[in-house]
Formats: structure tokens, sequence, C-alpha cells
């Protein structure tokens, strides 16, 4: 699969978050963020951010479950 | 055995390095033991990479001077940015008006009654301004002299 592909792919998966999801994983991921750190931006616990993150991660990891199991068989190919 | 949600949350936390020594370790027992944990950590794990085909957002070279113009605007005293007060009513302008029509009114009858019927422009303003008992037996004369001219004039005897 082309980069651009995937990307768009990626980019679809975020989408289908909520937006709190959303944030929560863009802080984690891209702002390198700690739990505390995104509790204290977004209002919240840190117990709730882990629960926030964690749904987000399984949603993300639903939404792109054919593609892992692409990249997986890719993989064992090699 | 299945996953319930504090277990993937455990995992997901694992994998961000946020639990203590003694949770770590729990989580590392349960991946040794449970093949269905091992997966989903996994594919939780091939997920979170996948993120990184997403492109970095980079701010437009005049993003930072919008920012900054923005900011000095926001900043700027109330004053400046102050909206434009509401039109008067026009009941209130009618209200506003017949006061002034009421007050010019009374002020002109007070003035009229004060200066215009004052005792002083008639030059008789120690009568009015005493007149006690006492004035009346000293200007005797006068109330006799007006008496008899209104007898005369009426026909009528005290």
């Amino acid at each position: 699969m082309q980069k651009q592909e995937l990307t768009a792919v990626v980019q679809q998966a975020l989408d289908t978050l909520n937006e709190r999801q959303r944030i929560a994983v863009v802080l984690n991921k891209f702002e390198d963020m700690n739990y505390a750190e995104i509790a204290e931006v977004m209002g919240l616990t840190t117990k709730a951010v882990k629960s926030l993150l964690s749904r987000a991660r399984e949603n993300l990891r639903l939404a792109l479950q054919d593609y892992i199991q692409m990249d997986k068989r890719a993989t064992n190919r090699r | 055995m299945a996953l319930n949600e504090d277990d993937k949350a455990e995992l997901v936390a694992y994998l961000d390095g946020e639990l203590d020594e003694v949770a770590t370790q729990a989580v590392e027992a349960k991946i040794a033991s449970d093949p269905d944990a091992r997966a989903e950590l996994d594919a939780l794990r091939l997920t979170w990479g996948m993120l990184d085909f997403l492109p970095k957002a980079s701010p437009s070279p005049n993003f930072t001077n919008r920012t900054m113009e923005r900011l000095t605007l926001e900043d700027m005293p109330a004053s400046k940015t102050m909206p434009m007060p509401k039109p008067v009513p026009g009941w209130m302008i009618g209200v506003s008006w017949a006061a002034v029509v009421l007050l010019a009114v009374g002020g002109g009858y007070w003035a009229s009654t004060y200066f215009w019927s004052s005792p002083e422009q008639y030059g008789c303003s120690s009568m009015r301004a005493k007149s006690t008992s006492s004035d009346v037996l000293v200007h005797l004369a006068i109330f006799s002299d007006a008496q008899v001219l209104h007898q005369r004039h009426v026909g009528v005897r005290y």
C-alpha cells in the first residue's frame, strides 16, 4: 500500500474517534505529553485520561484491524 | 482469556510507560501467561505505530505574525472596541419632552406668581409682610376709607 493511501486510512481512523479521544491521542502521540500533563490540559483526572486513551486506542485498533493484519502477513512472508 | 476494559487500560498504560513497578510486573506476568493479552498488546503497539504515517502539521510562515496581531487586538482597551450604544426608544424621547414641558410650565407659573404679584413691586411690602392685628390698628384710617368706599359702591351698611 502506498504511503499516501496509508496516511488517508490512518486519518480516517482518527476521524472515527470522538473529539476528547482525538485530543488525548494527539497530545499523547504528537505532543509527547504524559497522562498527568494531558489531565491538566483537558481538566480531567489522570485515571480518566488513562481510560480515555485506552478507549481511543482500542477504537483505532478496530478501525485499522484489516491493515494491521495485512502488515502482519507481509512481515511473516519476509 | 478475554480481556476486560481494565486489562486493556493497563496494557495501554504499560505501552505508554505510565505504570508503577508493581503494576508493570503484573502486566508482564499477564502477557507471559495469556496469548490474548499478548496479541492485544501487539495490535495496540502496531496501531500506535501507524499514527506515524500522519503528516506532522507545520504552521505557515506568517503564523507567528498573525497570532501576535490577534493577541494585540484582544489586549486593546475596551473603549476602543466598545460597541455603539443602543438607540433610545421613541417612548423615552416622548416622556423626556413631556418632563421638559412640565418643568417649563411649572417654572414659569412659579416665576410669575413670585415676581409679578410680589408686594415689593407695588411698594407695599411692609403691609403685606407684616399684616398683623396691630398693623390694622396703625393703618385704621386706610381701612376705614376702604370700608366707606365699599359701602357706597355696594349700598350696604355695616
